[in-house]
């Protein structure tokens, strides 16, 4: 990462209180970097807008952006201005109760507002002492396939790839690592990483047959607990309430699974990080200000 | 006359540029012996002493009553300017060890920051379990390192 963070969306209140961080922006070269790795068909600027967090030019570390922010428990707070990553790849984000300073630089070497958003940054966190994480990194994240795909026809040694892309798929697109990139973006909602199938990306077929169209809806949850009632496809529901959460075990009846989500249902969300699952946020559990940003759907706009 | 004037116009630039040299000389010397006051009153300048927006408690010093937990970096210089920069705004700053940091060490402070100045990754990580939950800023390469021990979403990768 470089020095810099980007400039857009400075609303959260980390920016603002108990000091109020003035960034002085300017505006940089788009890095060779973000074109080659973004996964969007929309093409970025020439220019973007950052500002500078530190003096030296050297940043530090980035976390990717893919899945960051798909549980309400982590947000992104400055997205880094980067030559190795994406851009959206994070220099500052939270989870639970840890907070990421991705730059390098001690406090003399900082800017004004880097210091300054530095001090909010301390004050901030610490409304989330003792608050645990709601889901812990266990899976990559489905815009990965994407960003990995073109890379069957660059690594020769199959093996790098035989926890992502199944056999069967990297035989039918060897030379045609588009195709590959294409197959998951045309099902981009419906797909996930099952153990049972080696760890790799699969399209959810089962999903597919039932119309149903993405896997990290609500009312998807909310439409297979309904199918439970129906004869002749409460099997296939029941198989992908036990992909899709993890309360399989605890619920014997269609009933019990309704009562479940006529509760939670407003404190339920999807995560890919967290390993492909439904979780409920418990009642009190202090999220963010941004539990819900744009981040990633601009990725994949 | 030409004899003896063409000295003095080859010492006059000589003179001046030696006069130069010496009146510059002094200036940098008053310059490396004022840097660190004229920078410290760079930061006073820009470091507002006061919270402007007053929603955390102070103290009647106008620090905030945070207690700060730094762990130390190999470079003691760059804890140092953790520390003076931090107790110039928190009531408390102590330090603790990098690589032995446990969160009971942590008890008696309300923000942990983890730092250890490393620029790559392979760096040792404290040996914090999964339920460690204190508030914590990690920064740079070793905080990723952190997260990932963690399985956090900053992990490095």
């Amino acid at each position: 990462m470089a020095n810099a963070a980007h400039g857009e969306s400075l609303e959260h209140e980390v920016y603002h209180t108990p000091f109020k961080v003035e960034p002085e922006f300017e505006y940089r070269k788009t890095p060779a970097n973000y074109h080659d790795r973004h996964i969007g068909t929309d093409k970025l600027p020439d220019k973007m807008k950052v500002w500078k967090v530190q003096t030296s030019e050297r940043g530090n570390v980035v976390s990717r952006s893919y899945g960051f922010e798909d549980s309400p428990d982590a947000e992104a707070i400055a997205l880094g201005f980067n030559h190795g990553k994406e851009y959206g790849a994070v220099g500052i984000g939270r989870h639970a109760n840890v907070l990421q300073w991705g730059y390098f630089d001690p406090p003399s070497q900082m800017t004004d507002a880097g210091r300054r958003l530095f001090l909010n940054c301390i004050c901030y966190i610490h409304r989330f002492d003792g608050v645990r994480p709601l889901v812990h990194t266990n899976a990559s994240h489905r815009l990965n396939a994407i960003r990995l795909a073109p890379l069957i026809d660059r690594i020769d040694d199959k093996s790098f790839f035989s926890s992502t892309f199944a056999p069967e798929l990297m035989e039918k697109y060897k030379g045609n690592a588009k195709g590959l990139a294409d197959y998951y973006r045309q099902d981009i909602e419906l797909v996930y990483r099952d153990s049972r199938g080696g760890g790799t990306f699969q399209i959810d077929t089962d999903l597919k047959e039932l119309s149903l169209e993405s896997n990290r809806t609500v009312e998807t949850l909310g439409r297979l607990i309904e199918l439970l009632g129906d004869p002749q496809q409460a099997e296939k529901a029941g198989r992908l309430l036990e992909r899709y959460t993890s309360q399989s075990n605890d619920f014997s009846s269609a009933e019990q699974w309704r009562q479940w989500l006529s509760e939670n249902k407003d404190r339920i969300f999807f995560s890919d990080v967290g390993g492909y699952k439904f979780f409920v946020i418990p009642e009190g559990y202090p999220v963010g200000q941004k539990n819900q940003t744009e981040i990633g759907r601009a990725l994949f706009r | 006359m030409l004899t003896t004037r063409k000295p003095l116009a080859f010492i006059a630039p000589i003179v001046l540029l030696l006069a130069l040299m010496l009146v510059n000389c002094i200036g940098c010397k008053e310059k490396g012996q004022n840097q660190d006051t004229q920078e410290q009153a760079a930061v006073e300048r820009t470091e507002p002493a006061v919270p402007e927006v007053q929603d955390e408690p102070i103290d009647p010093n106008g620090k905030i009553k945070l207690r700060i937990l730094c762990t130390t970096s190999p470079n003691e210089g760059r804890t140092a300017d953790f520390t003076s920069f931090l107790s110039r705004h928190f009531i408390k700053v102590e330090t603790t060890d990098y690589e032995s940091f446990r969160e009971d060490l942590a008890k008696d402070f309300d923000v942990v920051i983890i730092d250890y100045g490393a620029t790559r990754p392979g760096t040792p990580v404290p040996q914090l379990s999964l339920s460690y939950c204190r508030a914590t800023i990690t920064f740079g390469v070793a905080g990723s390192m952190v997260c990932r021990r963690l399985d956090l979403k900053p992990g490095y990768l």
